[in-house]
């Protein structure tokens, strides 16, 4: 039988689009633009978890926080380290990584860190592991304020190298829709998403369930950790407040908007927010309102889950239609007709 | 052989189960039956691992499968479907069938064959990539019935399959439970409340009432066991229910 197209193929080709008519444009629309397409590597990984396996949290932002913080300070150059870090310990001081590994290595301080969430998970759920990470966010966000040797606390991260252009935040963007494609079509996902919908049913059929949930948090924690290092070169510098609770409740109001369960969700969310937020800004501006933006938000995530919880895309995913083959007709058809009992 | 000795489960005052010993065979058609609240469901949920027993053995084969976790005992072989259906309700039909496979273990080129196959079956290939949700409700119930079957058990346990079905599609259950066990060699534990079409199906029938075992034996031994008669059988009597066959 024809398995169902995947959505990651016009998940990528909107993401093309969005850059190439982004490229056409003013500077900073094209800055807002690169901002939403990192935001949606974050939305996606939040996803990841959030939308697979039905589980809530409040704290991945405090992924995005390491890898960003990471990932800045092995790539921030020597030469600056010796100005700005001057309380950097040694061997940190005579670090410059690659921009890219930088990244890398961030995603995996992540991921670190969600290795020793995750046991929590396997016993946790609903309410109490939402407030798990939101703990984890809390903790993270105190230790990047007060850890002024690596963090340089609220005066912020400095000089780190502002690689992520419109089309590298681009190329992220459609690398995390297929990974995160494949991932919840594969075993493991398939059986996150059953557990989603009847963790004791899903046991019952052989699910580890808690297992794969620690598994679950890990990859997140690895993807929101990478698009946090891509974001913080996007931004150069950058204080603990950019990874608090505006970042966390804007990438939530997004996946919420567009729909928590389904990849296509976080796309649109992300893509209808960052839009709606440069209209809305530009309105505040006209109006003298400051914070309407937030305040639009937050009635809008409102109104969504009141009047549709499963957002806009309603849960479902983009697929292209393909041709439907005809199936083979491999079994016959059972007999329809009740025999007498052969084996009384 | 899959069997439990002498099980035993209290909720606060409830005896639920009160010392009940039961078996199957592979390739046996078992019935469980008895009144609203007799145990069944609470012993399915012993032998499927969702309800520790307060004391007594579940064995599977060689093995005590006593203190084995839910999933574990899928992958040994055992199968079930639930009262209220549970589905995977957002997840396609499609899906629903293959994430208990892969659940149960089995590979991902495996997995897809088997879900195929048992999608052809039970006649699910045109709602193959509707939300389960979305099923009327024989459908969903067969659909119960093929989940359970992916993760290849030796035994299923099939907790009133034929509840809200109507005479065509009861009748059509039982070919396909016939069928099922012939194709696959499965032994079948079926609760069940439609009685003619549980004598219908069942090679043999254990009887349930107020947790403890009234009565064991083939359908027409049972049919005549007057203790049956005056505890289930004499009220289900009066029901109109519709005939299975037999
Ligand atoms: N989780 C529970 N807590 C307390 N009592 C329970 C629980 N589950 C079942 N019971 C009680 O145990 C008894 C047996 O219930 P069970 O569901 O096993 O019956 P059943 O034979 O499946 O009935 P039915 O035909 O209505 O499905 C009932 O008295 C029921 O109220
Ligand atoms: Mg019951």
């Amino acid at each position: 039988m024809p398995r169902q197209a995947p959505s990651a193929l016009p998940l990528a080709a909107i993401v093309v689009v969005v850059a190439l008519v982004a490229g056409s444009l003013s500077r900073s629309s094209q800055l807002d633009v690169t901002t939403g397409l990192v935001q949606m590597c974050i939305v996606i990984g939040l996803y990841s978890f959030v939308g697979v396996t039905g589980v809530f949290s409040f704290g991945h932002i405090g992924f995005a926080a390491v890898g960003a913080y990471v990932a800045g300070v092995l790539a921030v150059p020597v030469t600056q380290k010796e100005l700005l870090y001057a309380e950097l310990p040694g061997w940190l001081s005579n670090v410059e990584l690659d921009p890219l590994v930088a990244v890398l290595a961030g995603a995996l301080a992540a991921g670190v860190v969600a290795a020793l969430l995750a046991p929590a998970f396997g016993r946790v759920s609903g309410l109490s592991a939402a407030l798990a990470t939101f703990a984890m966010l809390v903790i993270v966000y105190v230790i990047a304020r007060n850890y002024e040797p690596l963090t340089r606390g609220t005066k912020g991260m400095l000089g780190v190298p502002r690689e992520t252009t419109l089309w590298v935040a681009a190329v992220w963007a459609i690398v995390f829709v297929v990974v995160v494609d494949l991932y919840q079509n594969s075993r493991i996902g398939l059986q996150l998403r059953a557990a989603r919908e009847d963790d004791v049913a899903a046991g019952a059929m052989g699910a580890r369930v808690g297992v794969l949930r620690g598994g679950a948090l890990i990859l997140s924690g690895l993807l929101v950790g990478l698009a946090g290092g891509v974001y913080g070169q996007l931004l150069g510098s950058f204080n603990p407040d950019v990874f608090y609770l505006d970042l966390t409740f804007l990438t939530l109001a997004m996946l919420v908007v567009g729909g928590i369960n389904s990849l296509t969700g976080a796309v649109i969310g992300t893509l209808v927010l960052t839009f709606l937020a440069q209209w809305l800004r530009d309105l505040e501006g006209a109006l003298d309102r400051p914070g309407l933006t937030e305040v639009c938000f937050a009635i809008l995530m409102f109104a969504i889950l009141v009047l549709r919880p499963s957002g806009i895309t309603g849960g479902r995913e983009l697929r292209l239609r393909l041709p439907r083959r005809r199936r083979r007709q491999e079994t016959p058809p059972p007999v329809a007709e009740v025999r007498p009992n052969s084996r009384t | 052989m899959l069997r439990t000795d002498d099980v035993r489960v209290h909720f606060e005052g409830v005896r639920a189960i009160d010392g009940v010993s039961l078996s199957v065979d592979r390739g046996e058609i078992l019935g469980l039956i008895g009144p609203n609240g007799a145990g069944k469901t609470t012993l399915v949920n012993v032998i499927s691992g969702i309800q520790p027993p307060d004391s007594g053995t579940v064995r599977l084969g060689e093995d005590d499968i006593t203190a084995w976790a839910p999933p574990r005992r899928a992958r040994a072989g055992l199968g079930r479907t639930f009262q209220g259906a549970r589905l995977f309700d957002r997840l396609s039909v499609e899906e629903n069938v293959e994430a208990a496979a892969v659940s149960a273990g089995l590979r991902r080129r495996a997995a897809r064959a088997r879900t195929d196959e048992l999608l052809a079956i039970f006649r699910l290939e045109d709602v193959a990539h509707r939300d389960a949700s979305t099923l009327p409700h024989g459908t969903a119930r067969r659909l119960g019935v093929a989940r359970a079957l992916a993760v290849a058990p030796i035994y299923v346990l099939l907790d009133e399959p034929a509840a809200g079905l109507d005479e065509e599609e009861s009748r059509e259950l039982v070919a396909l439970l016939r069928d099922i066990r012939d194709r696959y060699e499965v032994g079948l534990v079926v609760i069940e409340h439609d009685v003619p079409l549980i004598m219908a199906l069942c090679e043999r029938i254990h009887v349930l009432h107020h947790g403890e075992t009234l009565a064991v034996g083939a359908p027409a031994a049972i049919a005549k066991d007057p203790q049956v008669i005056d505890a289930y059988l004499g009220e289900a009597g009066h029901q109109e229910v519709p005939g299975a066959g037999g």
